[in-house]
C-alpha cells in the first residue's frame, strides 16, 4: 500500500503516513477554510490502512494549533484508531505538546477522556 | 482626509490597536493577519490564545456573515463569495482583546442570541460539557463547517465572560459584535 505524504502549508498540517513502518504523523497547524475537504483523503487512507494491513500503528499527533472544525476531524481520526484497537489492532497514540502550551495538552486530555485508547503524552 | 487619517492613526496608537480590518475576510486575509499574531505569540505564549480566538472569529465571518463580496481565487480568477466584517485586536494594561463584527440575517439572530445567552450563563464546567455535546453532534453532520463550536471554543479560551451585542439594523438584519479578552497574566 502507498504511503500518504502531504507537505505542511501555513494552514494545513504535514501528513506523514508510512505504510511500511506503521508510523503515522501529523505535524504543524490546522485551520483550513474547509477542514473536511482537507481531511477526507486522510480518513480514506487510514480506513484502507486499517483494513488492508495488520501492522501495529504508532500515531503521533504533533499539532501546534488546530481550529474547531479541524478538531472534529481529529476526533474522527481518533475514533477510527479506537475502533481498530477494539477489533484487536495494536495501536499506540502519542500526543506531543510544547511544555508551555496548555491548550494543546488540555485538548489531548479532553479527547482522552472520551476514548478507550491510552494516550501517551510527550512533552517537548 | 489626510488630517482624519492622522487622527485615526493617533487614536489607534493610543488605544494600542495591533490590527484592524474591515472588508471581505477571505482565507488569505485571515491567514496573513493571523500570522502577525502568531509571530507575536513566540514572545508571549498568552498571545497564542489571541491568535486562536482571532482565527475562530474571522472564520465565522468568512463563512457566516450575511454580507458577502465576490473575491477572485487563485490564478483562474474564479470569484467566490466571502463574508464581510470588521475585526480589531488590541491590548490594554491588563489584557488583550479581540472584537469582531458582522451583519447577520433575522434567521441567524434568534439562534445566535440563544447560543450567546447560554454561553454567557455557563461556568467552565458547563462550557466544557456544551463543547463535548456539540463536537459529537457536529461530527455526525458531515457537511457542517463549525456548527457553533467556534463560539464555545472562544468562550473557553477567553479569561473573562464574552461581551456580545446584537444591534438591529435595516431590513430585519442585525449587526453582531463579539468581544473576547485574554488576561496578560493569570491571577495566581
Amino acid at each position: 500500500m502507498d504511503n500518504l505524504f502531504l507537505e505542511a502549508t501555513k494552514v494545513t498540517p504535514g501528513v506523514h503516513f508510512d505504510a511500511t513502518s506503521g508510523i503515522l504523523e501529523i505535524t504543524g497547524d490546522s485551520y483550513p477554510e474547509n477542514s473536511l475537504q482537507f481531511y477526507q483523503p486522510v480518513f480514506k487512507w487510514l480506513d484502507d490502512f486499517i483494513q488492508r494491513s495488520t501492522r501495529p500503528i504508532a500515531f503521533h499527533f504533533k499539532l501546534s494549533y488546530f481550529n474547531t472544525s479541524s478538531s472534529k476531524c481529529i476526533l474522527n481520526i481518533l475514533e477510527k484508531l479506537e475502533e481498530a484497537n477494539r477489533s484487536g489492532r495494536q495501536v499506540s497514540l502519542h500526543w506531543h505538546y510544547r511544555e508551555d502550551d496548555e491548550d494543546i495538552r488540555e485538548s489531548g486530555e479532553e479527547f482522552a477522556e472520551d476514548l478507550s485508547l491510552t494516550f501517551q503524552f510527550v512533552k517537548h | 482626509m489626510a488630517e482624519d487619517l492622522f487622527r485615526l492613526y493617533q487614536d489607534m496608537s493610543q488605544r494600542k490597536i495591533w490590527l484592524a480590518f474591515k472588508g471581505a475576510i477571505s482565507q488569505d486575509v485571515l491567514v496573513e493577519l493571523g500570522t502577525l499574531l502568531k509571530n507575536k505569540s513566540v514572545l508571549d505564549r498568552r498571545v497564542k490564545k489571541v491568535f486562536a480566538i482571532f482565527i475562530e472569529m474571522t472564520q465565522n465571518i468568512l463563512h457566516y456573515s450575511a454580507e458577502t463580496e465576490a473575491v477572485p481565487f487563485g490564478d483562474n480568477g474564479v470569484a467566490h463569495p466571502v463574508g464581510v466584517g470588521v475585526v480589531v485586536v488590541s491590548e490594554s494594561a491588563d489584557d488583550y482583546s479581540v472584537s469582531a463584527g458582522n451583519v447577520v440575517t433575522s434567521d441567524q439572530v434568534a439562534h445566535l442570541r440563544e447560543q450567546c445567552e447560554r454561553i454567557h450563563g455557563s461556568d467552565t464546567g458547563q462550557l466544557k460539557q456544551y463543547y463535548d455535546a456539540r463536537i459529537k453532534a457536529a461530527h455526525s453532520l458531515a457537511g457542517s463547517k463549525g456548527a457553533g463550536l467556534g463560539l464555545i471554543d472562544i468562550a473557553r479560551k477567553a479569561d473573562f465572560p464574552l461581551d456580545y451585542e446584537i444591534r438591529s439594523i435595516a431590513n430585519g438584519r442585525a449587526f453582531f459584535v463579539l468581544t473576547a479578552r485574554i488576561a496578560k497574566r493569570l491571577a495566581p
